[in-house]
């Protein structure tokens, strides 16, 4: 060797993950090692490589070496799906199927939802032969609750005043709004007083009123065969922050929700059986008594699956405000997935407020507020959280463990561009340590998210224990990008390779970043494709 | 009427779960899940007696649709299960329902040639689909009227990606009565034929 300080690498182990152990960097013995790749055709791929690494720990306990030499071929079978055969090191045989996805190649890039109704012109045969009165006839509102909620979406106020209707939505079904305004808006072209000729529409959420389109009737008109419709009608269209409360309609509250649905509950990376799952049946139920009032809670009951099988208890030195979790799957069965109400409410223009009461996740129960300042069309927000919570018995029913703590976050959210999207929060967490956690997520138009976070505390590296600090990989893949069909579902998970108790938040539901953006600018800009879809 | 969307639906749902390597032909299985569609289709509401019938061969699909809109020289035909079409004076200028749409084009320089309005030299067509992201992406063709005989007119279409052939039939009175043109990359062609009732 070269430098005589490169000779001898430090020792494995020790240590606790999670942290760049440079000091191994080029350190210890070397050797010549190599291989070559030859591109047979269009589809197979050849490999063979001559390895040096004597596997001194790994061979024979995990595998024989009995050969420096490793072979390999690779064919495609298709775009993206790739059969591949190895021989390694004279004992082992391998085989490995992959298949890759990209999330920009949707089976059906369009969607497969039913095509739209088509805009009824006012000076159309069918619309002149109309009695001029039909517009105001009883069941008028009837009719319009109807033919809006054929097209997945449900009426929330109705109110005409002069040449105007003001139309507030609440869209059950599609992923981007830009396609629910543009229902409402040829929905209400077929069925409006011929004197009518802007269409006011207001997405809303939780009882709160996002933002406000003014939509001229006549551009619907004119643009519904436009090459270039889908530009020029969100040019023409006006964007606001509404002000002031919703007009809800008398139909519209209270109402009753019920759903029974299966559920599947991974969990990944324990030592002992690296997948484990829960399969079972889930019923929810959420009442909305008035305007921005949510009552809601679940059950679930488990069919089959390993997670109780689990026996790795928890050295957390810290409390155990998160690793006791397969406690919490041992004992609980069935359990009280939450049972919460919550209330929404605008103090502002651009401010967006919640309170949640009761048991908010599986582990905790007890309050949550938050404030959210978002002004439409910004890149920026603000929030503020703060939650008085106590664990909740490992059974999940209604008992509570001594543990109460109280944790809260100010949170920056900024729109960087491109799809990329960061978060910062900063603030107390479970345990009563004090930190920040930083997200960046990139965010594909068609509902795809995958994203990264960490999370470091005044919690010591030591005092946290294995991995050091929090950290993982989130990703969210929607529904609608599988099945082509409209759909607000998405399939999410966290990976975690270990979860421990440091850096731990609070998992409560409804929060209102997720809740406000999709229904603003510019998120409905970069829907905009979908307007006459 | 039959439904086309069925048969085409099904075969994209088919290759959607191929994806990620879901059970084939589990459409009863996303639904009991929750996984399907929030949005049915409604009945088509027609405002004619006139047919149009439309085959895919390349979805190996044929529905019969009738006309549920005319505005601004647009006849918007619908199937029984919701997938719409709209022509311009017989030319195709969107779909809406087939998963891989054809959101928009402009058929000005085609239904020109169909008159007779052209001097036999080369008019821009241009289309718009949704990408992977559902944003507006725009291709433009390059057409010339090509041959044709027997009342058939074919008019030939070039794109940096493709080249493609559009065949119309008129009858005596120029009006188009069959017709087959390219809808887009993955439909490709769609065969139209009217109907009289």
């Amino acid at each position: 060797m070269f430098i005589s300080k490169l000779e001898t690498r430090p020792p494995p182990g020790g240590g606790l993950g999670g942290t760049v152990r440079s000091a191994s960097w080029f350190r210890g013995d070397a050797a010549l090692f190599g291989g070559v790749e030859w591109q047979a055709t269009d589809r197979l791929k050849l490999t063979a490589e001559y390895s040096s690494d004597a596997y001194p720990i790994e061979s024979p306990s995990a595998f024989s070496r009995d050969s420096q030499l490793n072979l390999g071929a690779s064919y495609k079978l298709r775009p993206g799906i790739d059969l591949s055969v190895r021989y390694l090191y004279g004992t082992e045989f391998g085989v490995q199927l992959t298949a890759a996805l990209n999330p920009k190649e949707p089976a059906n890039p369009s969607g497969r939802e039913p095509a739209p109704p088509p805009v009824l012109a006012r000076a159309s045969a069918a619309a002149l032969s109309w009695p001029a009165s039909i517009g105001e006839r009883d069941g008028f509102r009837a009719r319009v609750t109807e033919a809006l909620s054929e097209q997945g979406i449900r009426l929330h106020g109705l109110t005409l005043s002069g040449d105007s209707a003001r139309v507030e939505i609440e869209n059950t079904a599609y992923p981007l709004e830009a396609q629910a305004i543009g229902r409402t808006a040829r929905v209400l072209s077929r069925l409006m007083p011929a004197r009518i000729e802007t269409f006011v529409i207001v997405p809303i959420t939780g009882g709160m009123p996002v933002s406000q389109l003014a939509i001229r009737r006549s551009d619907m008109e004119t643009l519904e065969h436009d090459l270039d419709g889908s530009w020029k009608s969100f040019a023409r269209a006006r964007i606001s922050s509404p002000e002031g409360l919703t007009m809800p309609g008398p139909e519209r509250y209270p109402r009753f929700d019920w759903r029974l649905k299966p559920y599947l509950a991974p969990s990944l990376f324990d030592p002992d059986n690296p997948v484990r799952a829960d399969f079972g049946a889930e019923l929810t139920a959420g009442f909305e008594p008035a305007p921005g009032w949510e009552i809601a809670g679940g059950i679930r009951k488990r069919l089959v699956g390993n997670l109780a099988d689990a026996t790795r208890r928890s050295d957390s030195v810290l409390p155990h405000v998160r690793s006791d979790f397969n406690l919490y799957d041992e004992q609980g069965d069935p359990v009280i997935t939450h049972l919460i109400a919550a209330r929404y409410f605008k103090p502002g223009r651009d401010v967006y407020g919640r309170v949640t009461v009761g048991y908010l996740e599986k582990m905790y129960g007890g309050i949550s507020g938050e404030l959210l300042w978002m002004p439409n069309g910004s890149p920026f927000a603000l929030g503020i959280e703060a939650n008085y919570v106590r664990q909740r018995d490992f059974d999940q029913l209604l008992g509570f463990r001594s543990y109460e703590v109280a944790t809260g976050h100010v949170s920056a959210y900024w729109d960087i561009g491109n799809g990329f999207h960061a978060q910062l929060d900063a603030g107390r967490y479970l345990a009563g340590d004090w930190g920040a956690t930083l997200t960046v997520d990139r965010e594909f138009n068609n509902g795809w998210k995958i994203g990264a976070f960490a999370t470091l505390t005044d919690v010591p590296y030591s005092t946290f224990g294995e991995g050091s600090f929090d950290k993982g990989l989130r990703i969210s893949i929607p529904i609608s990008w599988l099945t082509g069909e409209p759909n607000k579902t998405a399939y999410s998970t966290t990976i975690r390779s270990v979860l421990r108790d440091g850096g731990a938040r609070v998992d409560v539901g409804g929060r209102l970043y997720e809740r406000v953006r999709p229904l603003q600018e510019p998120a409905l800009q970069d829907g905009w494709g979908k307007f006459w879809r | 009427m039959m439904g086309f969307g069925r048969i085409s639906r099904r075969a994209a749902a088919g290759a959607a779960a191929l994806a990620l390597l879901l059970a084939g032909g589990c459409s009863n299985l996303i639904t009991t899940l929750g996984l399907g569609g929030d949005v049915a289709a409604v009945p088509p509401r027609l405002i004619g007696p006139e047919r149009l019938r439309v085959t895919l061969p390349a979805r190996d699909a044929q529905a019969v649709l009738g006309p549920v809109s005319r505005n601004s020289g647009v006849t918007v035909w619908q199937t029984l299960d919701g997938i719409s079409l709209s022509f311009h004076s017989g030319v195709l200028i969107e779909t809406r329902g087939l998963g891989h749409d054809l959101m928009s084009s402009d058929p000005a320089g085609t239904v020109a040639m169909l008159r007779g309005a052209t001097d036999g030299g080369y008019y821009p067509q241009i289309r718009t689909y949704l990408d992977g992201e559902q944003r507006t992406v725009f291709r433009s063709f390059q057409c010339r009227r090509g041959g044709g005989s027997g009342g058939r007119i074919d008019e030939i279409c070039v794109s940096p990606d493709e080249t493609v052939t559009n065949s119309y039939w008129l009858d005596a009175a120029g009006r188009v009565i069959k017709s087959r043109q390219w809808v887009g990359p993955t439909i490709e062609y769609m065969e139209t034929q009217q109907v009289l009732r």
